[in-house]
């Protein structure tokens, strides 16, 4: 029987993680680097927990995620849980069609949801915002993507780690995705 | 295959994924109120920042020691050792010489000024690089409500929109959430100040007849009860006037440059100081 208290673990600490890497990302890194562009570090934790759970615990799990890291941002919670939910659905339905097991596929889906989040948050902010996006920081968007391709891998190994320490099984190739 | 059959556990995910999260942006909310259920997160990454910050300046402390230890040692190789410990301390003592002198200086306008400032450091910045806030290290427990305005030596910074017990953060007066009041220091034409495009911000809602010129500064009317009277916003860059409008759109240059601030100053009486101006006491 699988160890609900694992799981529950297992999901904390994914929320732990989230939390401190955002705070450093909003905190330390401006901090130490300045205006340098710093990496989205959870868009990396959520296009992990995107690939590597099932498809309900994976909207649970974003739902949690936007809310805890909503108070980081002055973006408004709806507008970023609908930001969210619809990169979740596009991860998922690229998923569905492409998908291997490796670091390299996790670091190739780490950059599409970086540009998804991109062109969603600017897309949606043209229909909901009352003084809506004119001209996003492209510059300071293309090196934070960069950073966090850069940033994937390393984080990627820390939360197979967590999976193993919690006894989170693999998910299977054919499981997790979304069945339209 | 029967239209009719469906699978509940698809439907109750595709609602929970997509159909919320729609209805929860279709439904009424000022972008200024703050949900309840998000309260308890926003007191968590305060205090995960104020952590943050403290271990920074502690390391960026070690760091500018060691550094300094490091230079000495190859400029003084020859010197005695009390005279190498005299210079050791002499460039550690540079960082809060400059320290010292900036909040000097802060110290200087808060006396100077009749309002009742707070001074608050700069703990972090915004999750996205399109929205414009900074955290700082000061809270309820300080005095600080929510629509309070800040400043520095120099002017507008923005105003206060989520308030934590020990942290807060501040709406900078260049994001696209952020409006202020102000008037054309020389022509007295009002209008509200909004955070445009990139480290862009617009005067709006200017009558087609008001007089502004480029180079013009834009201050503060103190109308909104939220600043008070007569702090630089920003100066005139160009003015945009279309053919037929009822209104002109000016584009400002802020004076200051809110993402590269240290310390602020959180006016905490600035709706007394208009009520008493009032009523002409």
């Amino acid at each position: 029987m699988k160890n609900h208290w694992l799981t529950a673990l297992n999901i904390i600490g994914l929320v732990v993680v989230a939390n401190v890497l955002s705070a450093f990302q909003t905190s330390l890194w401006m901090q130490v680097l300045g205006g340098f562009p710093p990496p989205f570090f959870w868009v990396i934790v959520l296009t992990y927990v995107i690939l590597h759970r099932h498809v309900t615990e994976g909207v649970f799990l974003v739902y949690l995620f936007t809310l805890t890291l909503s108070a980081y941002t002055s973006l408004p919670f709806e507008q970023f849980l609908l930001t969210n939910m619809m990169s979740l659905v596009l991860i998922l339905l690229i998923k569905n069609r492409i998908y291997w097991s490796s670091p390299n596929y996790f670091m190739l889906m780490v950059s599409t949801a970086t540009v998804l989040h991109f062109f969603l948050i600017f897309v949606l902010s043209q229909f909901l915002d009352r003084n809506p996006l004119r001209s996003p920081e492209l510059f300071s968007w293309t090196l934070s993507f960069l950073m966090t391709i850069l940033f994937s891998i390393p984080i990627y190994r820390v939360l197979k780690w967590w999976d193993r320490v919690t006894d989170r099984d693999e998910l299977a190739e054919s499981t997790g995705g979304l069945v339209i | 295959m029967n239209f009719f059959t469906f699978d509940v556990r698809k439907v109750f995910l595709a609602i929970v994924a997509i159909v919320l999260p729609l209805l929860a942006v279709n439904m009424q909310r000022k972008t200024e109120e703050e949900l309840w259920f998000t309260k308890p997160f926003t007191w968590t990454s305060g205090w995960v920042q104020k952590g943050y910050s403290s271990f920074s300046s502690g390391v960026r402390g070690t760091t500018a020691m060691y550094i300094d230890l490091i230079n000495i040692k190859v400029q003084n190789k020859g010197l005695q050792r009390e005279n190498a410990e005299l210079r050791a301390q002499l460039g550690s003592m540079t960082e809060l010489k400059m320290e010292n002198e900036r909040l000097s200086k802060l110290l200087g306008f808060k006396q100077s000024s009749n309002l009742e400032l707070l001074a608050a450091r700069v703990i972090g910045h915004d999750l996205l690089p399109d929205h414009k806030t900074i955290s700082i290290d000061r809270g309820t427990v300080h005095g600080i409500k929510k629509n309070m305005a800040t400043i520095t030596t120099g002017g507008v910074v923005g105003y206060i929109y989520r308030t934590e017990a020990t942290t807060s953060q501040i709406l900078l007066l260049d994001d696209r959430y952020a409006v202020i009041d102000a008037i054309v220091q020389r022509s007295r034409a009002r209008g509200f100040v909004e955070g445009y495009a990139r480290d862009q911000v617009r005067l709006r809602y200017l009558k087609r007849s008001d007089d502004v010129q480029v180079g013009d500064l834009i201050v503060t009317s103190g109308l909104d009860n939220i600043f008070p009277k007569g702090f630089p916003i920003g100066t005139v860059t160009s003015i945009d006037k279309s053919r037929y409008g009822m209104t002109q759109e000016v584009e400002l240059k802020s004076v200051v440059d809110p993402m590269n601030l240290e310390e602020v100053f959180v006016v905490l009486n600035t709706q007394t100081a208009a009520a008493l101006k009032e009523s002409g006491l």
